[in-house]
Formats: structure tokens, sequence, C-alpha cells
């Protein structure tokens, strides 16, 4: 009995042990590659990143490094694709936002996007500027502030304490009901909604999951888009103008 | 002194003019004349002078001249010369003509001749039948020479076919005939064929050559003198010009005694060239000879023409290549397309290039390696495309469709070009053009990225609070929570009322027990006490019934609550009554024993009243 408590301490600190001691690798990999960086080696750099982010160190700043390095080699294709994972994980990032932009002023495609509902684009513009746990920790606080207006308006029993009680309880659980929209929308973005970016230096979009198929259009490296539907090797996209067609896995990344 | 020797050298200029003025003389022979008649007209004038200028001889018919003519004449060692310019005249018209005078310049001045007189008078009626018969003899003789020309000198014009197709070429011959012994002066073109309705081509024919062809019998001179390749441009009838010709040709003409054999002329076109017995005159013709116009009935192209038709027909091959198969974006490549065959090529537009991508395309040149042949246009046409690719890629120049009517098969046939691959490679970074940026951007143009981030920031590669137990919990425990206090809340609620439900069922009891004491006190004479405790009884009562606090009643409010508890207005104004009584009894100890006694009666019956009516 004493044997296994023992070993059980021993297997929990080995645990612990070696979460400590990947963690410190990630750092001293994450010190080696920014001198890398600062040495101009972007290659050497560029793999030292992508080795953190193996070893399951993820983060928007690696990311971000990592974009950073790819657009000094001027792979601009796979620069926009780190700094959109780093903007996922980190969205409101003025560093990132800066360098995605820049990155895509250096692709081709100018795709000029579909007009949006205000209403949608502006909710989606907000979710898209924080962090999901941001949103969901509002949702909590605006829930439990609605619900001690609820207590009030059950206990006060002067019709004008119960009015504004009332309000006030409309006005909180509102806010919340907002609020885990905006995280569910979040979330939706990080983790369902999958993009692509172009990484060949062009592609040529069919029109049917078939190389034989009529060229819808062609676009180029660094081009954002959102994935439809999978067909074996095949994949439909649309891009932000609206235009639909399938192109081949090789060819692109997802976000 | 001065003046006058410029008078007088002015004068001796003036004398000598004159002077000159009668030396240059006009002389008509003879001055009288009948219609039809001819006569001379000379100048003549004896210094060597220039510039003649002769007068208008209106009326008159000019036949002949000027011949000028010199003379010198030595006379007693002096010399005389005289020179003359003569005109021969024929009179159109009777009456009376005057020819002025004509000019000449002599030392810078300008001289007239005199004018002269001509009578024109009626011509006799014998000559004026010799005139017309003369005149009639002409036309015969003209309208005969026609004739034979017209029969010895022939333009034919041969089309190899007179039905076609639209674009289906036609070749167009013309040619010369005549007879080899037809003394043809000068041949010109008068008209040329317009051709309307074609599109022609013009076979360049080179040196005109002659020879010899046998036509029913007849050998004739050949020349072929056109060719033309026509390609019909619309639908229906069209007609092939004629070519017009003017012709000059000199003939024998008979003498004056075969001239009376003509009207029996069987052989007459032989005699010209082979009467040995009259020497006769030459005399020239001159006549149009014009071809026939041929109609030419042009069809329609079959229907079901394939949507890259363009009109082309004949036989076609169509080939593309580019001039680099890798470039530099930026860098300009050319495509060449080369259509080559035989048909109407020259008709062609250049072909429509269809790029997909970032490719600036000029328009096409066009190089014509055509040739006309006898037969048809043949040879080929190139058209240059010049490409600038803009950004690096592998990229695809699409097939290039080319459908033409095939004569022969007389079906559409489509020809494409091969797929070509070019593959771009990273340009010049200065050429890289940029579009649709906005001015937001512009801006952002020659801004470098921010620096890397040094600290590595939070590991994401964990759950996220989002959707996780904690975050389910704390949202959802609100509603639990709410709903265990609104138990509690009720169960609260219910405890008060089970409360002063056991008021009320007690109320009677504790009033009743109340006016017992009450009446002890009033059995004991101890009135203060007994209104005091009969007013408790009742207010009691009052408020256990009423699950009300005794404090909270009074004698005001105490209406209201009744009436809202449904008592009638009797009851309400008998308690009203009582607890005035008791009042009034609290401050008026020393009242009447009986007066209390009833107090106490009252008292118990509103109290019972109240416990039968407000249940």
């Amino acid at each position: 009995m004493k044997k296994i408590f023992l070993l059980f301490i021993l297997n929990i600190l080995i645990q612990n042990f070696t979460f400590a001691s990947d963690e410190i690798n990630a750092n001293e990999a994450f010190r080696k590659a920014n001198n890398a960086y600062m040495k101009e080696d972007f290659k050497g750099a560029a793999l030292l990143y992508q080795d953190i982010i193996k070893n399951g160190f993820v983060s928007a700043n690696v990311y971000y490094n990592l974009g950073n390095c790819q657009f000094r080699l001027k792979n601009y294709g796979k620069a926009i694709l780190n700094f959109e994972k780093a903007k996922r994980l980190a969205p409101s990032d003025e560093s990132i936002n800066l360098n995605l932009k820049i990155a895509n002023l250096k692709i081709v495609d100018k795709i000029k996007p579909l007009p949006e509902f205000f209403l949608f684009s502006y909710l989606n513009g907000i979710a898209k500027s924080h962090e999901t746990d941001t949103f969901s920790w509002w949702g909590i606080l605006f829930i439990w502030i609605a619900v001690i207006f609820v207590g009030f308006l059950i206990v006060s029993n002067k019709a004008f304490l119960k009015k504004v009680s009332f309000g006030f309880v409309l006005l909180f659980f509102l806010i919340a009901a907002s609020s885990f929209y905006l995280a569910y929308q979040s979330n939706h973005f990080l983790k369902e909604t999958n993009e692509g970016i172009i990484l060949t230096p062009s592609v040529y979009v069919k029109s049917s999951p078939d190389s034989e198929a009529l060229d819808a259009f062609i676009l180029h490296e660094g081009t954002k888009f959102m994935i439809i539907d999978n067909l074996g090797h095949w994949t439909k996209i649309k891009i932000a103008n609206g235009n639909i067609g399938w192109i081949d896995k090789e060819t692109f990344q997802e976000i | 002194m001065r003046k006058v020797s410029i008078f007088i050298i002015l004068f001796a200029v003036l004398l000598s003019g004159k002077l000159s003025a009668e030396n240059f003389r006009a002389v008509a022979q003879p001055d009288v004349v009948t219609v039809g008649d001819r006569f001379q007209v000379s100048f003549s004038i004896d210094v060597d002078a220039g510039n003649f200028k002769a007068p208008s001889f209106a009326g008159f018919n000019v036949l002949a001249g000027p011949s000028t003519s010199q003379n010198m004449q030595w006379v007693n060692g002096q010399v005389s010369r005289s020179i003359s310019w003569t005109y021969v005249l024929e009179a159109t018209k009777e009456g009376n003509f005057k020819i002025d005078g004509a000019t000449l310049t002599y030392n810078g001045n300008k001289i007239q001749s005199n004018s002269v007189q001509i009578s024109v008078q009626k011509p006799s009626q014998a000559r004026l039948d010799q005139m017309n018969q003369q005149k009639q003899a002409e036309k015969e003789q003209n309208k005969q020479a026609i004739n034979i020309i017209n029969d010895n000198l022939k333009i034919k014009v041969n089309v190899d076919k007179t039905n076609v197709y639209v674009g289906e070429p036609v070749v167009a011959t013309y040619k010369l005939y005549m007879h080899p012994q037809l003394q043809i002066l000068q041949l010109s073109p008068d008209k040329i064929p317009q051709l309307n309705g074609f599109w022609n081509q013009e076979y360049n024919l080179g040196e005109v050559k002659y020879g010899l062809e046998n036509v029913s019998g007849q050998t004739f001179r050949t020349a072929t003198i056109k060719k033309v390749l026509l390609f019909p441009q619309q639908i229906g009838k069209l007609k092939v010009d004629s070519y017009d010709f003017k012709a000059n040709v000199r003939l024998q003409v008979q003498g004056s005694r075969r001239q009376r054999r003509n009207d029996a002329f069987g052989n007459f076109f032989d005699d010209f060239f082979n009467d040995s017995f009259f020497g006769g005159n030459y005399k020239d013709f001159e006549t149009v000879v014009k071809s026939p116009t041929i109609e030419i009935n042009v069809k329609d192209l079959p229907a079901g023409a394939p949507a890259t038709f363009t009109n082309a027909v004949g036989k076609f091959q169509i080939n593309s290549w580019l001039d680099k198969n890798a470039v530099r974006a930026g860098e300009a490549v050319t495509y060449k397309v080369k259509i080559s065959g035989s048909g109407n090529l020259k008709l062609l537009d250049a072909p429509k290039l269809d790029l997909q991508g970032n490719f600036e395309v000029y328009e096409p040149k066009m190089s014509d390696n055509t040739q006309i042949t006898s037969s048809n246009v043949q040879g080929d046409l190139i058209f240059d495309y010049i490409i600038i690719p803009q950004a690096k890629g592998e990229y695809k120049i699409p097939p290039m469709e080319f459908t033409f009517f095939d004569l022969a098969t007389k079906k559409y046939e489509t020809h494409s070009t091969d797929e070509l691959q070019l593959q771009v490679t990273e340009g010049d970074n200065k050429s890289f053009t940029i579009s649709g940026v906005n001015k937001e951007d512009v801006k952002l143009l020659n801004q470098d990225i921010d620096f890397i981030m040094t600290d590595m920031g939070e590991n994401k590669n964990t759950e996220t609070f989002y959707m996780s137990g904690i975050f389910l919990l704390l949202a959802v425990l609100p509603l639990p929570l709410l709903i265990l206090f609104l138990l509690w809340r009720r169960k609260q609620k219910e405890n008060e009322e089970n409360q002063s439900l056991y008021r009320r069922s007690k109320a009677r009891k504790i009033a009743q027990q109340r006016l017992k004491s009450a009446k002890m006190f009033l059995l004991s004479k101890e009135y203060a006490k007994f209104t005091e405790e009969i007013n408790r009884a009742i207010w009691g009562f009052l408020a256990d019934k009423f699950s009300i606090q005794v404090s909270k009643l009074t004698r005001d409010n105490i209406d209201g609550i009744l009436k809202s508890k449904k008592a009638s207005e009797e009851l309400v104004a008998t308690v009203i009554e009582l607890l005035d009584k008791c009042e009034f009894a609290r401050y008026a100890p020393n009242a009447v024993d009986d007066n209390l006694h009833t107090l106490y009666d009252e008292a118990e019956t509103v109290i019972s009243d109240l416990e039968v009516k407000l249940k």
C-alpha cells in the first residue's frame, strides 16, 4: 500500500518535472530562435519556431515571429498564414495586425470583399477583436449581475424599486447574452471556421473537383479563402468576393 | 531739254509700234464662202516677233493649224523676212463673221493685226445634197467599221464558278481577243470594274503576254489583261462588272468605186484587209469595247456554325508557340499564333486571347505572309501577342480555337492550338505593380514590419475557459440559485401565512378570555382596568382576525379594512360605534355600572358577529 502511494507521488513528480523541462526547452529554443532572427538567419529562426510549435507550445507570439521570418524570406504566403494564426490567438494585437496588413500588400490578388449586412459585420468585427475567454468572462459577470437584480426584483415590495430592478435585469441579461454570442462567434472563428492560405505561386481554381474541369479563375500565393467542402484531395473554396471553386489540397494550408 | 528728249523717245516708240502693227497682217482666202467650205486665214509679219496669240474663231470649225512658215528674201542686198501662221477653217453656218486680229509681242510691245471679214453664204442645193450624202456615207462607214471592230476585238470575262458560298473565292479572268490583222493604234482601259460586294485581290499577271487562240475556226490574238480573285461578302446575286476599253483602230477605207458596192458587202471585212485592187485610204476609228457582265449567285453558309466561327472560309491550320517558356515577372513574352492555309485569310481578325491571371496583354501585331495564287489566297498570318506577366507562378496559356468552313467537305471544322505552359519567376521588385490598393494601404507601402516579440506569451495549446466545466458551472449556476431563493421565499411566506391563520383561529378564544377578565374587573369595580381590557379584547380580535399588528390599527383605518373584508355597512357601523363607546368609557371612568354592562354585552355580540360574518 505504501509502495503504491510512493510510486504515485513519484509519478506526479516526474510528470511535473518533465512538464517543467518542456517549458524550459521551449524557452531556450525561443531565445535561440530570436537570436538567429537578430543575426538575420531567418531560415534557421523559422525552423526553430516551427519546432517550438511542433513540440506543443502554441502562442500568438511564436506564430507572429515565425511569420516575420517568412516575410523576411519573401515567402509571403507562409508569412500571411502564420500572421493569421497569430491573429486568431490574439485578435487585438497591434503588431500582428500591422504585419498582416503589410504582408497582404505584397501579394498579387487584391480581392474586393462582398458587402455584408452592417450589423453582422459589426458584431463579427467585435467578435474578432478579443479573445474568446474575455467574452466568456464578460458573459459570466453580467449573468450574475442580472441574477442579483432578479433577487432585488423578488424582494423589493415597492413598485418603483421593482420597476428599476426589472429594467436592470433586462439590460444585464441582454449584455450577458450578447457576450455569450460573441464568445461563441469568436470560438467559431478560432476553431470551427476553416480558412486557408494559398501557398503555391499560382493556382487554377477549377469549376468542379476534376483536373480536367474548366478553370474558373486563378489565385496567387497569399490569398485567403474559406473552406466550404472537402472531397478526396479536392477542397471547395470561397473567396472574399463570393467566387466558388475547387482546388487541390496540396496548394494551400489551413489557418 | 531733258523733258524734250524723253518726249521724242516716247514718240519714236509709239511710232515704231504703229508701224509694226501695220506690218502684222491678217488675210482670209477666200473671204466669201458657202457653208461647209474650207478657207484659210493667215497672219503674217515681216519682223521677228514671238508669243503669237490667235483670236477666237467663233462660228467656224478649226480643221488645221496653226502651221507656221518663215521666209527670208534677199532683194538688192536687203534681207527681208516674214513669219506667217495659217489656219484652215470650215464655215458651219451662214452669215457675216468678223475674225479679230491676232496679237504678238514685238520689242516688248503687244501688237495686233487687223481683223478680217468673212461672208458665209447659203450653199447650193446640189452642194447640200452632196454633203448630206457624204455624211451619210461617213456614218455608214463608221457603223460598219465599229461592227468590224466589235467583231474582231472582244473582251471576255470568265469566272471559274457562278454558284458559291459567302467567302468562297471566284476567279474572274478578263481576256482580250483581237484579229491578228487588226491594226490597233491604242488600247487603254476606260472603266476598271468596281466589283461591288466582293473583296477582291488582283492577281499580278506581270507583262501582258500575247498568244494565239482559235475561236470557232477563227484565229485570234489573245491576252489575259486582268485576273481577280473575288471573295463574295454578301448573299444574293452579285454582278461582276464589265471592263471597258477605249480602242483606236486604223482601218483601210475603200475607194469611191468600192463604196458603191457597199450595199452588198457580204465579205466586207475581208475586203478591209485584203483589198489588193484598191489602195484606198486609211482611216482611224475610236470605239469603246465592253466585256459582258456576269452574275454570281452567292449562298449563305449552312446553319450550325460554332460560336468560334469568325467567317473563315477555306482550309486552314492553326498553331501557337511562345518565344520563351520561362520569363521573369514584369518581362515581356511573345505569344505567336499562326494561321496558315488558303482561303479568305486576309479578312481574318486576330483571334481573341483569353488569359486568366495577372497579365498585361497588348493588341496583337499581325504579319501577313500571304500570296495571291491563280486560284486562291495562300500563305499564313502570324499574330504576335505581347504578354507581360505580373506575378510569379506556373501559368497555362489556354488553347485557342479556330473554326472555319471547309469548302471541300462543306462542313465547319474547328482546330485548336496546344495548351502552353509559361513559367514566371520572381521579377524585379520595382516593376511590381500594385493595383487595388486603398489610400490607407499606400501609407503602409514603405513601412517595414514590426520587430519580433521577445516574450513567448501564454501557451494557448490548453483548454479555453469558454465551454470549460467552470465556465458552464458559472453560467448555469444562477438558475438553480434563483430557484432555491424563490423556494426559500415561498416557504417563508407560507410560514407567515400559517401564523396568521393560527391567530385568526384563536382570535375569538383570546378575545373571550379578555372579556372574561374584563368582566372580573367589572365585578370588582375596577373600571379603568375593565375598559382597558375590553379595548384590548376588541382591537386584539380585529388584529388577529386580519393578520395585522395591533399598533397598525386605528379608528380611522378600521373602516377601510373592514370594508375590504366585505363586512356590511351595518356591521361596520356597530363596530365603530362600539369602538367609540370603548374609547369614551376609557376617558369617563366614573360611568354608570349599567352602561359598562351593556358595553360588555355589546362587545361580546360584536365579536361573535364578526366571527360569524367574516369567515
